[in-house]
């Protein structure tokens, strides 16, 4: 169980002005052994809403949506789903499809994007 | 000389006892009536008895003064309702030290739990929006330090 400090530190990192939380947010955060750490901080980089951020949950393998655990890989979809401007993530996504990452990784980024353009 | 049987010479015998008694009997009853009642009052053919006269007295007395009786009863209500407010003057005495004794050891608890509580102001210190003024090492730090308590 997830301490309210613990919460309140990861959702003050989300909306941190310095870049450096999206280090913080990565290495402590996503690499955490505990499902609901690595969900906090997934939601938290997707919250943050910058290149920076959505790359980490995108593009990485393990990490976001390509979690291993089906509920953090589903909250990070759905937090991008709620995003208000989907622009960042929609180019995050493309870039996703279009290089040359592992083919698991793509085809999840093209499914996040098909589901991103019909609840659009 | 006549001949007598002896059960009819018993029988006189026992006559001449009963008629001596009830003469000394009547003697008696006599002296007695003179010494208790001087004044030699008769109702109906019988002497009065100075008891009689005792009795009539109270009985009269009781009947006559209504003010009396009236009193009487005042007397027996204002007693019964004395010891009913001294039951109820108990009661609420009762009532008034188990409630101070409640108060006390409440009181007591109190203290006693604030003396060995640390108060702590950290719930309004670790805010979001105060955590996100702070640079990214101290909430670095932090966040590291949790997650190191959540393993413990």
């Amino acid at each position: 169980m997830v301490s309210k400090k613990l919460n309140n530190i990861i959702e003050a990192l989300s909306k941190h002005s310095d870049i450096d939380s999206v280090r913080v947010l990565n290495e402590i955060g996503t690499n955490s052994p505990s499902d609901e750490i690595r969900e906090l901080a997934s939601k938290a980089l997707v919250k943050k809403n910058i290149k920076e951020s959505l790359e980490v949950v995108i593009k990485n393998k393990g990490k976001g949506i390509n979690d291993l655990s089906a509920r953090v890989a589903m909250t990070a979809i759905n937090e991008l789903l709620a995003l208000k401007d989907k622009t960042t993530a929609t180019l995050v996504l493309d870039e996703t499809i279009n290089s040359e990452i592992e083919k698991e990784v793509q085809d999840t980024a093209r499914s996040v994007k098909a589901l991103m353009s019909f609840s659009a | 000389m006549q001949k007598i049987s002896p059960l009819r010479a018993g029988l006189d015998a026992f006559n001449r006892f009963k008629a001596q008694r009830l003469q000394k009997t009547n003697e008696t009853k006599a002296e007695n009536t003179n010494s208790t009642n001087p004044f030699g009052i008769s109702f109906k053919g019988n002497v009065l008895q100075m008891d009689v006269f005792d009795s009539s007295t109270k009985k009269s007395s009781g009947a006559t003064n209504p003010i009396q009786d009236g009193l009487e009863k005042v007397n027996k209500f204002v007693a019964s309702a004395r010891v009913a407010t001294m039951n109820k003057i108990e009661s609420i005495k009762q009532g008034a030290i188990s409630f101070g004794s409640k108060i006390k050891e409440n009181v007591v608890n109190t203290y006693n739990k604030l003396a060995t509580t640390e108060v702590n102001f950290d719930f309004l210190r670790n805010t979001p929006s105060r955590l996100q003024k702070r640079p990214v090492s101290e909430l670095e730090e932090m966040f590291k330090a949790e997650l190191g308590n959540m393993e413990v």
